[in-house]
């Protein structure tokens, strides 16, 4: 096991620890007839995050040092970088684009802040085929509106532009 | 009763029972394709459409359409890794390693035949078993229904092999996700932190559009920047050739079709779960389980068999007792209400060629679907080689509008972005996200099932644990639980990863 993935699966072990103590506590707060469910399973996560921490704690006591050029191996249904992928551009790109769109249709309307998203994230990753990006960032919002407006009768958000 | 299906037959041969089905298995597609839209939504946005037409016209719409968003899910699903349905979740597994692989017409092909196939096969079922099947839906309790959920559970470690304790606490924290909102008996408020756009929980829909499709344009950005070329689709071999790939498998495509007419016949499980169990029952009889996961074809043919085959299943309670076995036959129900149509054994006497004529469309349903179904997943397949500039944030879009469509709500679009993040995090610690799907679509039904049967026994625990022993159906259940979580940690010792 290579020291990057050992970092990285100690601090899930540790961030679900805190967790499960957080939900531990507010299921302790709930009436008990709505709060049985919860409590059980609250208490189950904390078994199995101290479980994984005694693993991890003893996995990096016993782990070797990283072979030159050791390749992490691929897991069941994730795609992972190690510790320095954590803070990563394109995470940072996603999110902050998609949170400044969904304000964004909230306030000039689902048409219009859609074209400008659409526009905007092509540029950025670097589209300089401006005919295809213009067709595309034009064609796709409105088959969207016309699709779920029209056809399906959505009231989609509007702002004070369209 | 042969007269009566002769007559069904006859009916559902007219070109206005054709022309209806027709529409509603195109717009099923469509909506089975699309994120954010659900089989749910479809058949509810058609109903006001059929109030004009005669019942059985109506309903051959209201069938096409919930035969094929069954199925249309699968081609999102296949090319672009997000579920476009809940139930596609699991063909995602295979499909689109497959699709990764140059190989998304056969893994289409595969996912269309299975389709197909698990929904002829319990329209069958439907049309000569329904009301024998009936009486076996009426033998649920609640005791048994729990323990379908502790089942589900099972499945989630069995599919974690690559690491057990992240699996099982993927699954438990997609109960907690499950149990946000009011709970089922008592009505109190749970993990809302006092927020209104929580009290009604959160929408499974909106969670699996942000756990896979999120993650899924970050991964698709960083491949592009560090050069990653998306493979290119490579000739389609022809449909009769993944024909008989396909029925190279027909124990397995049996084994799914029986899990997913019976899932769908207990109400309350839904397609998603009866995917889940037929994958992890190919897994677990398959020569090979390590290949799972890596694009075969077993991966695909078991969900998307069960998943269609649920469909007739579930509408066996629901046109016979009345009672709906998912939200979508919840509303078909409503349809049948509206068009004068009370469910029982009335539906098969007085209203015979209406209710047969029924049953034969779904049965035409489901071949119309395969031609539709592959003619928009071949100008789809297209879609992994558009540049990721546009491709990337025409599924956000995508994302952002199929989340408000559920409720109208904008909360919705950032709670979906919350699971996105969440999404990411899994993924980058390298936790199953499947597990916390199946936790949130069992959650509700877990604990609100346990409470029912607690309950009955006046909260007698001892009691409840005697009738999981002697009441039959409740103890093949639980035996099947035994064996699903033995063998799952048989497999992780074997492979030398089980260290506690």
């Amino acid at each position: 096991m290579t020291s990057s993935r050992l970092g990285r699966d100690r601090l899930f072990a540790i961030g679900t620890l805190v967790v499960s103590l957080l939900l531990v506590t507010q299921s302790f707060r709930y009436p008990a007839e709505s709060a049985q469910f919860p409590r059980f399973l609250s208490v189950l996560l904390l078994v199995l995050s101290a479980m994984l921490v005694i693993r991890e704690m003893r996995a990096g006591s016993g782990a070797p040092p990283p072979a030159p050029g050791e390749q992490e191996p691929a897991l069941a249904s994730g795609r992972h970088s190690g510790l320095r992928g954590i803070a990563a551009g394109p995470e940072a790109l996603v999110f902050v684009s998609t949170g400044l769109y969904i304000l964004a249709i909230q306030w000039v309307g689902f048409l219009a802040g859609s074209v400008a998203f659409m526009l905007a994230c092509a540029a950025f990753l670097g589209n300089r085929r401006w005919l295809a990006m213009a067709a595309w960032g034009l064609l796709f919002p409105v088959a969207l509106y016309l699709l779920f407006h029209s056809l399906l009768g959505v009231q989609l958000p509007s702002g004070w532009l369209i | 009763m042969l007269e009566h299906m002769l007559a069904g037959l006859v009916t559902a041969l007219q070109w206005d029972m054709l022309l209806a089905m027709f529409v509603g298995v195109v717009g099923g597609v469509v909506v089975g394709v699309l994120p954010g839209l659900t089989s749910t939504m479809g058949v509810a946005l058609l109903i006001p459409v059929t109030f004009g037409m005669p019942p059985a016209v109506g309903l051959a719409m209201l069938g096409g359409m919930y035969c094929a968003s069954t199925y249309g899910g699968s081609i999102t699903a296949i090319l672009l890794n997000i579920p476009g349905t809940p139930s596609a979740c699991v063909t995602m597994l295979d499909g689109h390693p497959m699709a990764k692989r140059g190989e998304a017409s056969r893994a289409i092909a595969i996912a269309t035949i299975a389709s197909c196939v698990g929904g002829l096969l319990s329209n069958l079922c439907l049309l000569l078993l329904a009301p024998p099947l009936a009486l076996f839906a009426l033998k649920f309790g609640s005791l048994e229904y729990f323990l379908i959920a502790l089942f589900g559970i099972t499945i989630i470690a069995s599919m974690s092999e690559k690491d057990l304790l992240k699996g099982l606490m993927s699954g438990i924290l997609g109960f907690f996700l499950s149990m946000v909102g009011t709970h089922p008996l008592t009505g109190f408020q749970r993990f809302t932190f006092g927020q209104p756009a929580l009290y009604d929980g959160i929408s499974i829909v909106v969670a699996l559009i942000g756990l896979y499709s999120v993650p899924e344009v970050i991964e698709m950005i960083r491949e592009s920047r560090t050069g990653v070329r998306r493979v290119q689709s490579r000739v389609d071999r022809g449909l009769v050739s993944y024909m008989r790939e396909y029925f190279q498998h027909k124990a397995l495509a049996f084994r799914a079709t029986v899990i997913g007419v019976i899932i769908g016949i207990a109400p309350g499980a839904g397609g998603s779960v009866a995917a889940f169990v037929a994958y992890h029952d190919a897994k677990r009889n398959s020569k090979h389980p390590e290949l799972f996961g890596t694009g075969i074809v077993e991966g695909i043919l078991a969900p998307e068999t069960a998943n269609n085959a649920e469909v007739g299943g579930a509408l066996i309670p629901t046109i016979t007792l009345a009672v709906p076995g998912s939200a979508v036959t919840a509303v078909f129900l409503g349809a049948l209400m509206i068009h004068g149509l009370r469910p029982g054994p009335g539906l098969f006497t007085t209203h015979a060629s209406v209710t047969y004529g029924f049953i034969f469309s779904m049965f035409l349903s489901n071949v119309v679907f395969v031609p539709v179904g592959l003619l928009i997943a071949r100008y789809g397949a297209r879609l992994i080689e558009a540049p990721v500039s546009l491709l990337a944030p025409s599924i956000i879009a995508l994302s952002v509008i199929g989340s408000y469509a559920i409720q109208g709500s904008m909360e919705d679009v950032w709670i979906m972005l919350a699971m996105g993040l969440l999404g990411c995090a899994l993924t980058k610690f390298g936790v199953p996200r499947e597990g916390m799907v199946l936790g949130l679509v069992l959650g509700s039904m877990a604990e609100g099932e346990l409470a029912r049967a607690l309950s009955l026994v006046h909260g007698d625990l001892g009691r409840l644990l005697l009738q999981m022993v002697t009441r039959p159906i409740a103890l093949v259940i639980l035996l099947l639980c035994i064996a699903s979580l033995w063998h799952a940690i048989k497999t992780q010792r074997r492979a030398g990863r089980l260290a506690l």
